[in-house]
């Protein structure tokens, strides 16, 4: 499984479209949409603060593009009643005044939801152009953009498969599963391993594994992967890695934040014992990443409560 | 910090002209060289230093490496010029020879170093000084800025060499028609030859070295250099004008100095922060395969085993059938690298603190060590290779 959730996989999809990352189709690229910016929280007309999940625009096409998506089947009338209430003069604080003339509200949902999303739509009466997700790609299934070209690439449908689907621009956020924090952050201590680094922090890893998740989240969403991460580095110290890393207690938390000794590194080897020993931190990296995947932290409980 | 020795600039021109202008006499009268001596060398490196690095920072990043292994075992010594704080003398012995080498670091980051001792100690030498430092790393010359390189002045010679034996088993029945290339031409009909090489064998014809003739001004001057550039950024160089050679390294230099600008600025993924409003800038970068890989596992498996000529780490995840994703690191300089493959396409992903020497390097290899007609496409550009 590429994604553990929805707004992963429709976040990097979008940024995808509009670079025309390869195995993607190029329509939305070809139309000069670019990503703008990511849940950028704005009043309306009325005052009431939207924040779409992705904004995107084209000074091709003068027109802009507010995503909200949901991997639930319920419409949140309130929220759809706000986006309804968003005009040129409210996007104009943030876009060029190039691409803010047009804009649309597309929602976004699986086409599994489709009778409810509908449902929440038309009972609004809201003339937002209605996306719905399936195994094969994307449809527009209700309403419209005011780009032809756009609801052209949409109907019948825009292909993609889901396995194409880039993950690396944005590779974890608040709703990713520990495993998908593991691949990114254990290799990020392990890049750390091999430059002969001698200790290194959580926020450290985290900003240099994913920058771009330090930047978007709230602070109490930033407190939940934070936990998680902690959580996955203590795990891996006292387990696959125990010879390689781990917690230092002793120490004061640097700018609060915990800290874990590297007590084995390859750059002090010989040249000969250190392609063994890569060979090693392979192994064991994909030993950690399938207890996980498969076992969770259920079967290996941390020695002590983390003290953060 | 290091000692000042008595070397200047011009005085290093003056010595290497003149080594130079001597050995080609001899070669030119004798078809051969005496004992001891030998053509100049020159080798460009990259350091993992900003390009505007001080002063001070270039001395302590040398002073770093003049006290690890080579000083220990073969007394390596680094000494920074008296009046020029970007020109260094490095000293060394290996196997009875004593190793003098001239490091010009105007560029703190892009470093040329010149030598006339015998190719197999400075090989040697800088083998070991990229192996000891993680931090330094050789330039990487593709087969097409190498095509190019040809044009600046009269064509003399080339180079081929591709090896698939790294990605699949000698005993492996799934093999190109050509697993293993290694040729040198010289003279001027080797384009011709190369040009029906690259028809019969497209997928392995991998251009590798070039020898140009090149003239400081006209071609009517007695002023000119012979230099064979390698891929893996040897330069040999043999003719009358030591300045012909500074001018047409410099030349190359600079393109492929732009090149990896151009990577670290529109490519690596970074982000864009205003007050908590944020957006992503950079994009992968696509490369596509002329035909599908067969065996995705076993390619993954290679590539990211760690081991030459590849030298990356990750453990491959599939994601699909025909779908892996890699969070990698690079071993020549510990930068973590991503990858998303496909039996067609590679996406790759340079993250903000990673280099673009680690993305040319890849390319290089890959064209080297797979096949040759790999492709980067973005459309609307010509490309960056």
């Amino acid at each position: 499984m590429a994604f553990s959730n929805f707004n992963l996989q429709m976040l990097n999809l979008w940024i995808g479209l509009c670079r025309a990352e390869a195995g993607l189709p190029t329509i939305i690229r070809d139309l000069g949409y670019k990503p703008e910016w990511i849940e950028l929280g704005f009043p309306n007309s009325q005052k009431h603060v939207v924040k779409p999940e992705l904004i995107i625009s084209s000074i091709i096409q003068q027109h802009s593009i507010l995503f909200e998506w949901k991997e639930g089947n319920n419409t949140d009338n309130d929220q759809l009643k706000r986006y309804s209430e968003i005009t040129s003069m409210d996007i104009k604080a943030f876009l060029s005044s190039a691409v803010t003339d047009f804009h649309d509200i597309c929602i976004i949902g699986l086409s599994s939801n489709e009778s409810r999303i509908l449902i929440g739509i038309n009972q609004g009466q809201y003339t937002f152009p209605v996306l719905l997700v399936d195994d094969d790609g994307l449809e527009l299934k209700l309403n419209s953009f005011c780009i032809p070209e756009l609801n052209d690439a949409f109907s019948p449908k825009m292909y993609i498969s889901q396995a194409l689907i880039p993950t690396q621009l944005i590779p974890f956020d608040i709703n990713s599963k520990d495993w998908e924090i593991a691949e990114r952050i254990i290799v990020q201590v392990i890049t750390y391993i091999f430059n002969n680094k001698t200790f290194f922090t959580v926020d450290e890893v985290l900003k240099d594994s994913a920058p771009i998740w330090h930047s978007f989240c709230s602070p109490q969403e930033k407190k939940h992967i934070r936990t998680i991460a902690i959580q996955v580095i203590e795990l891996a110290s006292q387990n696959e890695f125990q010879g390689y890393f781990q917690r230092n207690k002793v120490r004061p938390s640097i700018n609060q934040s915990p800290t874990w000794d590297i007590i084995c590194t390859p750059y002090k080897m010989p040249l000969d014992k250190r392609s063994k020993e890569y060979h090693k931190l392979k192994s064991l990296f994909a030993n950690f990443l399938e207890e996980l995947k498969t076992n969770g932290n259920k079967t290996r409980q941390l020695s002590y409560l983390i003290d953060y | 910090m290091l000692k000042d020795s008595s070397l200047t600039r011009q005085e290093m021109i003056y010595y290497l002209d003149d080594r130079m202008n001597k050995t080609y006499s001899q070669l030119y009268e004798t078809q051969e060289l005496e004992p001891d001596t030998s053509l100049i060398k020159t080798y460009l490196l990259e350091a993992h230093l900003n390009e505007n690095a001080s002063y001070e920072t270039l001395q302590e990043f040398l002073y770093s490496i003049s006290q690890g292994y080579l000083r220990q075992k073969h007394n390596l010594k680094i000494e920074s010029s008296y009046d020029d704080p970007t020109l260094f003398q490095l000293t060394a012995f290996y196997n009875k020879e004593a190793i003098k080498i001239f490091l010009d670091a105007s560029n703190p980051r892009f470093w040329i170093l010149h030598s006339t001792n015998m190719s197999i100690s400075l090989d040697w030498f800088i083998d070991r000084l990229i192996k000891e430092h993680q931090h330094i790393d050789r330039t990487w010359f593709w087969p097409e800025i190498l095509y190019r390189l040809s044009k600046k002045g009269v064509f003399k010679g080339l180079g081929l060499d591709y090896d698939y034996r790294p990605i699949v088993d000698e005993n492996s029945e799934l093999t190109n028609s050509v697993e293993y290339l290694k040729m040198q031409l010289w003279g001027t009909a080797a384009k011709d030859v190369y040009n029906i090489l690259n028809e019969q064998f497209p997928f392995s014809t991998t251009l590798s070295k070039v020898k140009i003739k090149h003239w400081l001004s006209s071609q009517e001057s007695n002023d000119f250099t012979i230099d064979d550039f390698k891929y893996d950024g040897k330069v040999t160089a043999r003719g009358t004008s030591f300045m012909s050679h500074l001018s047409l390294i410099s030349n190359t230099y600079t393109e492929y100095i732009s090149t990896i600008h151009n990577i670290e600025q529109n490519y690596s993924i970074k982000v864009n922060s205003i007050n908590e409003n944020v957006n992503i800038g950079g994009k992968a970068l696509n490369f596509y395969f002329p035909k599908p890989i067969d065996n995705l596992d076993r390619f993954c498996n290679r590539l990211f085993s760690a081991s030459l000529p590849f030298r990356l780490w990750g453990c491959p995840i599939k994601l699909g059938e025909y779908v892996y994703r890699v969070t990698a690191i690079d071993l020549h300089v510990n930068c973590r690298i991503d990858f998303e493959i496909t039996p067609e396409f590679m996406r790759v992903y340079l993250p903000y603190s990673s280099c673009g020497n680690t993305v040319v390097r890849l390319y290089t290899n890959l064209k080297h060590h797979f096949n040759s007609q790999i492709t980067f496409k973005e459309e609307g550009s010509d490309g960056i290779f």
